[in-house]
């Protein structure tokens, strides 16, 4: 343990990131979430260049076509082409999942870490909300504020989903600041006068980076599932094309009945491998964080 | 060990939690611009349903909703409703009662999210308790992975594609309802087959799911417990090794994977809403859903409480269950 001495935060900070690589570079499973997750980041930003059909351009003389070259995974239907649509519905999904996300990451690492190291009043009211928000069922709460909002773009969305799940990573990250509160590095750092956010970004918050990370997964997808799941449902604006969207128009358009697979199939998998890919990503910041589970 | 101090600090959060719940209730009606009664009273009407003066007198009460009054006595009175347990009339349902509605669909939902829930906590468990001695093998090659992807398929999803092949392809099950509707309910053997027809593939789908979940989680604290001192003791002590597994280091690794039990006996009522959308189950989250797509109001808030007290009554008992389980916990 030679470096246990160092308590320069961007030493820790250079530490953590060169243990990250490596464990990212010798670890499979998070080789494999890595490649997945890039595919579907370049999928949904070279939409337009990927996709080979106008994904709305109805087509009726080509409805229900099964996969064929012509049409990789076959038309809906109205003839429109299922590729094109998997390929642009990808970019709802993930705008919505990684906004929610990195926003739930943002709150909870600022709130939660402000919350252990100051204490007091301001964390006693910041807590008993926390346990509101955590046992409040947050799904049902998701519908119940969606059906009051007229307006229901991914934007409305991710919005809904920060709110109902900024509360357990702002715990996660309060309890670990509160066990840094006490250490010397981050007394020094107070007794030479830096201010709150300046300690809990550059002091504590490094030591933090592996669960931020793995909270950071979580948050996504999670936030990915609710969004599909409200389009399933059917509340998302009709002009939305996501792959919920495609679901929900799947099933009320009677896919089930004539067996046409080819328009279920695809998008429900890329929510499934999206998930994996990341979850696989998580399991390498875990082994990052608790040193007894490495296997490198 | 429970002392008295966690009871009461403990049931003053749920206590509050739910006036919380009930402010939201209260609240969002009341956010829409305009005068929120008149609104549903209008969505009513073009429901294509007839208004009757009593009906507005109803909804007037039962929001508590009175423009010359304060917001305190409007909540009173809204309260005072609630304890009486008048939920309100269901628009899309109309004339049928919130409470009515919700005491119907419940059962379903018990009986098809209790089963699904029990069919995959057990095997998983038990399974993960073994699984943990395979670490580094090829079990973590395979098995992880797949267990994972599994955990991570969207339920409704699995749903689809067994209905796709068991409904659809092979049209041996049913493909969506709770029973035929060609027989009447009742205690005869018919009903009950229907019934377990009908349930077979939510709750298959739902149960695969969740056993990936709870197997791998089962599997990574097995996997944590192995690693600690008293296992090793009981290694070099020549102790063989299922009794280690089972009552060294299984005991110890079940508490978790028990808490995760009693928690998701919250998500019973409520985590199922997709599933039961996709076979249109007569469950309460299928009732949750619909009343969203219909914009009914009473309903959705009603089943929203209901929701929120099941919540708070599983991770109360989540709690406790940890506690008596675990006698060096002490909850203060």
């Amino acid at each position: 343990m030679k470096f246990s001495k160092v308590t320069d935060p961007l030493v820790l900070l250079a530490r953590q990131i060169y243990l990250a690589l490596k464990v990212f570079y010798h670890n499979k499973k998070a080789f494999v979430g890595l490649v997945i997750t890039t595919g579907f980041v370049i999928l949904a930003v070279f939409a337009p260049w990927i996709a080979p059909y106008n994904p709305m351009q109805f087509n009726p003389s080509q409805a229900w076509q099964p996969p064929s070259l012509k049409h990789l995974f076959g038309t809906n239907y109205v003839g429109q082409d299922i590729f094109s649509q998997f390929v642009w519905g990808s970019r709802v999904s993930l705008e919505v999942g990684f906004l929610a996300g990195v926003v739930v990451q943002l709150l909870g690492n600022t709130l939660g870490i402000v919350a252990g190291y100051k204490g007091g009043l301001l964390d006693e009211i910041l807590m008993r909300v926390v346990d509101i928000f955590l046992v409040l069922p947050s799904f049902p709460l998701l519908l119940l504020l969606i059906a009051f909002i007229p307006s229901r773009g991914p934007l409305v969305v991710a919005g809904i989903i920060i709110l109902t799940s900024w509360p357990g990573h702002t715990r996660n990250m309060r309890s670990q600041a509160l066990s840094y509160k006490e250490r010397e590095f981050v007394q020094a750092a107070k007794a030479s006068g830096y201010g709150t956010l300046r300690i809990a970004y550059t002091e504590i918050f490094p030591n933090l980076i592996s669960l931020t990370m793995a909270g950071m997964m979580y948050a996504v997808t999670s936030a990915i599932g609710a969004e599909a799941g409200l389009d399933f449902l059917g509340l998302a604006s009709a002009s939305t094309l996501s792959w919920g969207t495609m679901m929900y128009w799947a099933s009320s358009e009677g896919a089930l009945l004539n067996g046409s697979w080819w328009w279920l199939v695809p998008p429900g998998l890329a929510l499934a491998l999206v998930g994996f890919a990341l979850v696989m990503m998580n399991y390498a910041f875990d082994e990052l964080f608790n040193p007894r589970l490495r296997s490198v | 060990m429970i002392t008295k101090r966690w009871l009461v600090r403990r049931a003053s959060i749920l206590v509050f939690t739910f006036i919380v719940a009930l402010l939201l209730d209260f609240t969002l009606p009341r956010l829409v611009p305009g005068n929120p009664v008149l609104t549903m009273l209008t969505e009513l009407e073009e429901s294509g349903r007839t208004v009757t003066p009593e009906m507005i007198k109803g909804i007037y009460a039962l929001y508590g909703y009175n423009p010359h009054e304060s917001i305190l006595t409007q909540f009173l009175a809204y309260m005072g409703q609630l304890i009486r347990g008048n939920l309100g009339i269901s628009y899309s349902y109309y004339p049928q009662t919130v409470s009515y509605l919700i005491s119907i669909s419940l059962p379903w939902t018990v009986f098809l999210v209790g089963s699904a829930t029990v069919i995959s906590w057990l095997p998983a468990t038990y399974i993960g308790m073994y699984a943990a001695g395979t670490r580094n093998s090829k079990f973590d090659a395979i098995l992880t992975p797949l267990l994972t992807f599994i955990s991570q398929v969207p339920t409704f999803w699995l749903a689809f594609l067994l209905l796709l092949f068991f409904a659809s392809d092979l049209k041996v099950l049913p493909l969506s309802g709770a029973y035929s509707r060609y027989l009447r309910p009742g205690p005869s053997l018919a009903f009950i087959v229907s019934v377990l027809q009908h349930a077979i593939l939510p709750i298959a789908s739902m149960a695969i799911v969740s056993l990936g979940g709870y197997l791998i989680h089962m599997r990574n604290t097995m996997v944590g417990v192995m690693s600690e001192d008293f296992v090793l003791v009981a290694k070099a002590k020549g102790l063989p090794k299922r009794r280690i597994i089972r009552s060294y280091a299984g005991a110890n690794a079940i508490l978790p994977n028990v808490t995760m039990l009693a928690m998701s006996l919250g998500y019973v009522f409520t985590g199922n809403i997709l599933v039961e959308t996709t076979f249109s189950y007569p469950g309460i989250g299928y009732m949750m859903s619909t009343a969203v797509f219909n914009d009914d109001y009473p309903l959705i808030m009603g089943i929203f409480l209901v929701f929120t007290i099941v919540m708070l009554l599983a991770n109360f008992l989540a709690d406790l269950l940890y506690a008596v389980l675990d006698p060096r916990v002490v909850l203060e």
